[in-house]
């Protein structure tokens, strides 16, 4: 058991205690606390990678108490490259936002520390409550983040995130109430046993919270017709926070791969069919809103908004499917369009400070130096878009070839493209509006500094991540083959968590 | 060869740095690269030309099977040897066209690009690199078509044709997908070596449908043609190098690659040859009613678009070969015109062709140049374009199916290009000198180096068909036809049908453009073209699209807090309904055994104060129930044996009342304006999800437990856990870590709301500093 997996909770709450006790110390002090403790927890997220890469589950036992009764960490490669991805998302923004942001209001770093708690706790546990306490967790520090910076938009918008989100916490705890009376047990590996153990009489009530989980996780995902609280929130946020959220709703979709591959697998004869009717469906109508949202979008952090939700609907396209290698597929387009949007958010923030209209779509005078946005726009711009050569471009072509075979294909492949072209328009308007379409003289040149040197290590963190992806996408696509493996193969993590005895009750498969 | 794909797109990330510090021989340096790619190229002749074909590879992403191969046979040497030939020539040109404009070296960055991609595209021979470099080609062609993006037609003209080429690109990729899957192979030679099997596929024909979507895009067949001429809002260099002799080429070089493995079916042959001889008319019909010289010319590339599309339908032997001829002449005759077409702009600022006149006089080697690349388009002996013409007439009389259709609209489009190439050739000329925005004088040596070499070697070939054929066009031929052909190049074939057609065209053409005015105006008087075109198809298309995704962001984000609670309860409960259905699972009604009477009335007190707290109009009314509501809660709670819980109700309740009617007894009390109607949907969606989560609790409560943890808790508190009170066992010891978390989460609202107070404390003082009272 190594004691690596509980660091990427302890560290941002340590991190945050002190940042909270030491107020008095002033701004230049929580910058310095906050960004050393995020940029250690990359280091902590590598070598918990090279521990997952492993193959075996690696399960934290809190307390020592066992498997079934207390709560287990559990880390495996999808954990794992959740962490990675979370820590380098989390240094980017944090990197943007020292540049001056975090001063707009009270204790940003503190929030920004337990968001990145909250965030990791979910990747890690094992336990379904516990991931219920996690998702509180994040959830109020996004709330507070939102609120960052104040102002009657961002309180609009943040109430009806707030709202919506309580609504879904009151779901979650109704499924969690189901599922602990019908199945006695809140560990995921042991609820995954559980479901296969039990009686015909249960099967309703399991299902039905099988269903309610995954409205809930669909609200964090924001899956459609859940997603009403995303686009607004986003586009309210200061900029860094709405890049750090791009994990958010990536949060939601490991929840559903996680206890959709584990324990709820419409493979257990108990819950088949609950999902095949209506996930795709709804995936690819959020998809297709989605992409008419971003046409339709009058400010370019809305747009980048709405293509969050076009990715989030692409991949529950995909993930629906419940088949290893389009798991694997959507697994490279996860972190890229993490990455990707979350770009997309801090350049409309660097444009908006250039220009007399803001972020605002329609014309305007043009901006200042523009030279340098406008590079950056473009090549964030392919990257979201999908266009060659960049890594949004290996993702789709990677999932549109694991789904060929499969059942939905042509839905998807349909949906999928026809929103990629309606994507592409989106930003080429937006582009065209921001940079081309200019009216009057520009504003006379000020000296003032417009992009703070950490704003511009974010910033290039951010456009360099598709970039690399693409040009590692050989080892990337291999290793989330193995995350794919892995988690195709629950019983070897039923095994791991609960041992050999247990296990055996689980299936045929043997290890 | 990585480099050599690679060179472009490096000299383009170095140019913004390069192109200040050259000033202005800026042009003539960045052109040294395709010139030396020109010459590596040619380099490559001789094995080529022999019949090799040479392949190239490097890993990408091997998990894929996706590599970066690049493969020269005849076709893409030929087509490497065009881009880098003309790129060399246009860059030249351009460094001298646009001398001293502000945005000179981002026109070189895209300019150089899209001369990488073109090569890429063409020498690939993976798929998905082949499909990269495409997207690339029209995103770069994008950029290059809002060069000047203060137009408002030139930033409508980029949108338009990156809509349609992308548009048309991702119908290529689904069809690269299917045909790979059909193929066994991600490489062209796979697929290539595959002809059989891709051509009796199950898929065949989507396969061969998403493709031609792609080409037809990419190389402007009828009914996508409507990008084209738009897209000569472009600087003229771009106008002739993109959109005459290489990026609308990439449909037909892909029609061209792909004939030996999918051509020679019905499908195919069908298609490509309606469609081709379609455009080809359509072409010659709109350049002729047109009067802008780059318009015209852009519509007689359609024109040729079409032919090459025609000539790629029909296939065997001779139609390969008219194929790569045609190609060779198009690119070198219509180079050459579109770089006079900027000449005669840079030097007079003349644009339409009616008010140009008599040019002749004061630029006469841009006249020479003209005449002879105009000879050439009208295919007039002893120039290529003559051969090229009479290998398309010999290949469309050897058509077997709708062989008059085609040769109809083969013949009247080919007496309008005789027409257009007669008035872009000689009308500007000749005739009456004409006033002009500036005065008439020959250009310069780095504008005419170009169209000059470019008209003369239409004419070298012509007179020596042999020079091309023997190294190259053979070769091409081989891979259009997919075996290897010996073609017999000559001008003079003897007298025969196609020397006959030749013939009537020429004639025809040269009294269509004597009366070219009249034709003209006639043409423009058929209003229909514009009413029901293609284009006005898109414009319509384009704005119902963002008229539709206006109207679902207004209905879908309408802002109301409400809407979102409802939509998403509602879809909670039909989710829940469905879960319940499928399998027609009912779920056991709970045993009503041992109620007492007390639990009743606690129960009927809960749901009376309930409902009080939704029908009340008074807002303390309301908080004052739902605080009811809590204590009967609470009462069960102790009733139950858990009198801790019970407490902590009780005071949380109380608290929830004090503050919530320290904030609300100021505000007016509830306004009755909502109307029966919502009240009945409201009150109907509520007790749907209060009914539903009743019963499934219910139930849950009542369901067989096949041992629950608890029993463990139970059993191990003392002896493990060392505590009497088995609740906080479990909250400080079992589950620690939810207990952690809990806490941070009362923290976290704790900052929350100290943060919200201190900002309003802030932006009232901050307001009183403002307006000082």
């Amino acid at each position: 058991m190594s004691h690596w997996i509980i660091l990427p909770i302890l560290l941002p709450l340590a991190a945050a205690v002190l940042l909270l006790a030491g107020t008095p110390l002033g701004l230049s002090f929580k910058r310095r606390v906050g960004l050393a403790a995020t940029v250690l927890l990359l280091p902590v997220a590598l070598k918990l990678l090279a521990i997952a890469s492993g193959g075996d589950v690696q399960v934290y036992a809190l307390g020592d108490w066992p498997a079934p009764v207390g709560i287990v960490l559990m880390l495996d490669r999808l954990s794992a490259m959740m962490l990675v991805l979370t820590s380098v998302l989390a240094l980017a923004s944090l990197l943007y936002a020292v540049s001056g942001s975090d001063a707009l209001g009270r204790n940003f770093h503190a929030l920004f520390q337990l968001q990145l708690m909250g965030i990791n706790g979910a990747f890690l546990t094992g336990d379904i409550f516990n991931l219920f306490v996690f998702f509180e967790i994040l959830l109020l520090a996004s709330y507070g983040l939102l609120m960052h910076g104040g102002g009657a938009p961002r309180a609009r918008a943040g109430l009806a995130y707030v709202v919506l989100n309580l609504i879904g916490s009151s779901v979650f705890l109704v499924g969690l109430g189901l599922l602990y009376g019908t199945l006695g047990t809140l560990n995921m590996a042991d609820m995954a046993l559980q479901v296969r153990l039990a009686p015909a009489d249960d099967i309703p009530l399991i299902r039905t919270a099988a269903t309610l989980l995954l409205v809930v996780f669909g609200l964090k995902a924001a899956m459609l017709p859940l997603f009403f609280w995303l686009p607004r929130a986003y586009g309210a946020a200061s900029a860094p926070v709405a890049a750090l959220f791009a994990i958010m709703t990536k949060v939601g979709i490991y929840a559903i791969v996680r206890t959709y591959n584990l324990g709820f697998s419409p493979e257990a004869e108990a819950l088949a069919g609950i999902t095949e009717p209506w996930l795709l469906p709804l995936a690819l109508l959020t998809l297709a809103l989605g992409a008419f949202g971003a046409l339709a979008a009058q400010r370019l952090v809305t747009l980048a908004a709405y293509l969050v939700i076009v990715s989030i609907g692409t991949l529950l396209a995909v993930l629906s499917q419940f088949d290893q290698g389009a798991t694997a597929a959507a697994l490279y387009y996860l972190p890229h369009s993490t990455f990707a949007t979350a770009a997309l958010f801090l350049l409309a923030d660097q444009i908006a400070r250039r220009r007399a209209a803001g972020d605002g779509l329609y014309p305007a005078s043009p901006m200042q130096r523009e030279l340098v946005p406008g590079v950056l726009f473009f090549v964030a711009a392919m990257a979201v878009a999908g266009m060659p050569p960049l890594s949004g471009f290996l993702g789709k072509m990677m999932m549109l070839q694991s789904v060929r075979a499969l059942d939905g294909a042509a839905w998807i492949w349909g949906t999928v493209l026809v929103s990629s072209l309606l994507g592409v328009l989106a930003l080429a308007r937006a582009g065209s509006l921001l940079f081309w379409k200019t009216e009057g003289a520009a504003p006379p040149a000020s000296d003032a500094r417009l992009c703070g040197r950490g704003e511009a290590a974010g910033l290039f963190v951010l456009i360099a991540a598709p970039v690399l992806m693409a040009l590692f996408a050989g080892p990337l696509s291999d290793f989330t083959q193995d995350v794919a493996a892995q988690l195709h193969a629950p019983y070897d993590y039923v095994y791991d968590v609960l041992g050999a005895p247990a296990a055996v009750l689980y299936g045929p498969e043997g290890k | 060869m990585l480099l050599a794909v690679l060179s472009g797109f490096l000299l383009a990330a170095v140019a913004p740095w390069l192109v200040p510090r050259l000033g202005a021989h800026a042009g003539r340096v960045l052109a040294l690269l395709p010139v030396g790619l020109f010459l590596w190229f040619a380099s490559l002749l001789p094995a080529v030309g022999g019949g090799e074909t040479l392949l190239w590879e490097y890993a990408w992403v091997p998990g894929l099977d996706v590599q970066l191969g690049f493969l020269v046979d005849g076709l893409s040497l030929l087509f490497a040897l065009l881009i880098s030939g003309i790129g060399a020539l246009v860059t030249l040109y351009a460094g001298s066209y646009l001398a001293g404009h502000r945005d000179l070296a981002r026109f070189f960055v895209w300019l150089l690009a899209f001369m990488a991609s073109m090569l890429g595209l063409v020498l690939s021979d993976g798929l998905i690199a082949l499909f990269v470099f495409w997207e690339l080609t029209s995103i770069t062609s994008f950029l290059l078509i809002g060069f000047a993006h203060e137009d408002k037609t030139a930033r409508q003209a980029a949108l338009q044709g990156l809509f349609v080429t992308v548009g048309g690109g991702l119908a290529l990729l689904a069809g690269f997908v299917l045909l790979a899957l059909a193929a066994g192979g991600w490489s062209l030679s796979a697929v290539l070596d595959a002809g059989d099997a891709v051509r009796e596929h199950a898929h065949y024909a989507v396969i061969a449908w998403l493709i031609f979507l792609g080409a037809f895009t990419k190389s402007a067949q009828v009914p996508f043609h409507f990008w084209l001429p738009n897209a000569m809002a472009a600087p003229t260099p771009v106008s002739a190098y993109l959109h005459s002799a290489t990026m609308v080429k990439a449909g037909v070089y892909l029609l061209a690659r792909f004939q030996p493995a999918l051509g020679g079916t019905d499908l195919w042959v069908f298609t490509l040859t309606l469609v081709g001889a379609a455009t080809l008319f359509t072409g010659a019909l709109l350049a002729l009613r047109s009067s802008g010289m780059k318009r015209m010319l852009a519509y007689s590339t359609v024109m040729a678009l079409g032919t090459l599309t025609l000539l790629a339908g029909i296939g065997g032997e001779t139609a390969a070969i008219a194929f790569v001829a045609f190609l060779l002449a198009h690119s070198l005759y219509k180079g050459a015109l579109f770089l006079i077409a900027g000449v005669i702009d840079h030097e007079t600022g003349c644009r339409e062709v009616p008010e140009m006149g008599g040019f002749g006089r004061a630029m006469p080697v841009s006249f020479a140049v003209a005449v002879l690349a105009a000879l050439s388009a009208a295919g007039v002996m002893p120039l290529f374009g003559f051969i090229a013409k009479e290998l398309l007439f010999e290949s469309a009389l050897g058509l077997a199916a709708w062989q008059p259709v085609v040769l109809t609209l083969t013949l009247a489009g080919l007496v309008g290009g005789v027409a257009v190439a007669a008035v872009v050739g000689l009308r500007p000329w000749i005739g009456r000198p004409v006033t002009t925005p500036r005065e008439p004088h020959e250009a310069p040596l780095d504008l005419l180096a170009g169209p000059a070499l470019l008209a003369l070697l239409g004419l070298l070939f012509g007179l020596l068909p042999g020079l091309a054929e023997r190294g190259l066009l053979a070769a091409a031929a081989g891979a259009v036809h997919g075996q290897a052909v010996t073609p017999n190049l000559a001008l003079w074939h003897g007298l025969n049908l196609p020397l006959a057609m030749s013939a009537l065209t020429l004639v025809a053409g040269l009294l269509v453009a004597w009366r070219w005015d009249g034709i003209r105006k006639m043409l423009v008087g058929l209003g229909f073209v514009e009413r029901f075109g293609a284009e006005r198809g898109y414009d319509a298309g384009m704005l119902g699209l963002v008229r539709v995704a206006a109207w679902q962001t207004r209905l879908l984000q309408n802002g109301h807090l409400r809407y979102y609670i409802l939509t998403t309860l509602s879809a909670t409960a039909l989710l829940l309904v469905y879960a319940l259905v499928t399998r027609h699972a009912v779920i056991p009604p709970w045993s009503s055994s041992g109620v007492r009477l007390y639990e009743v009335v606690i129960g009927a007190v809960v749901l009376m104060a309930a409902l009080v707290a939704v029908t009340t109009r008074s807002r303390l009314g309301a908080v004052a129930s739902l605080g009811a509501a809590g204590f009967g809660v609470a009462l069960i709670y102790v009733l139950f044996s858990a009198p801790d819980v019970g407490i902590t109700q009780v005071l949380i309740e109380t608290l929830t009342v004090l503050m919530l009617v320290l904030v609300l007894f100021r505000l007016p009390s509830f306004l009755g304006l909502t109307p029966g109607r919502i009240k009945l949907r409201d009150a109907s969606i509520s007790l749907t999800i209060g009914g539903l989560m009743s019963w499934l609790l219910l139930d849950a409560v009542a369901a067989h437990h096949q041992g629950s943890i608890s029993r463990y808790f139970v059993e191990n508190a003392v002896p493990a856990g060392h505590g009497q009170n088995i609740v906080n066992v479990i909250l400080v010891d079992f589950r620690a870590l939810d207990t952690l978390g809990e806490i941070v989460v009362l923290g976290l609202a704790a900052i929350g709301v100290y943060a919200m107070i201190k900002l309003r404390a802030e932006d009232r003082r901050r307001r009183g500093k403002e307006e000082p009272r």
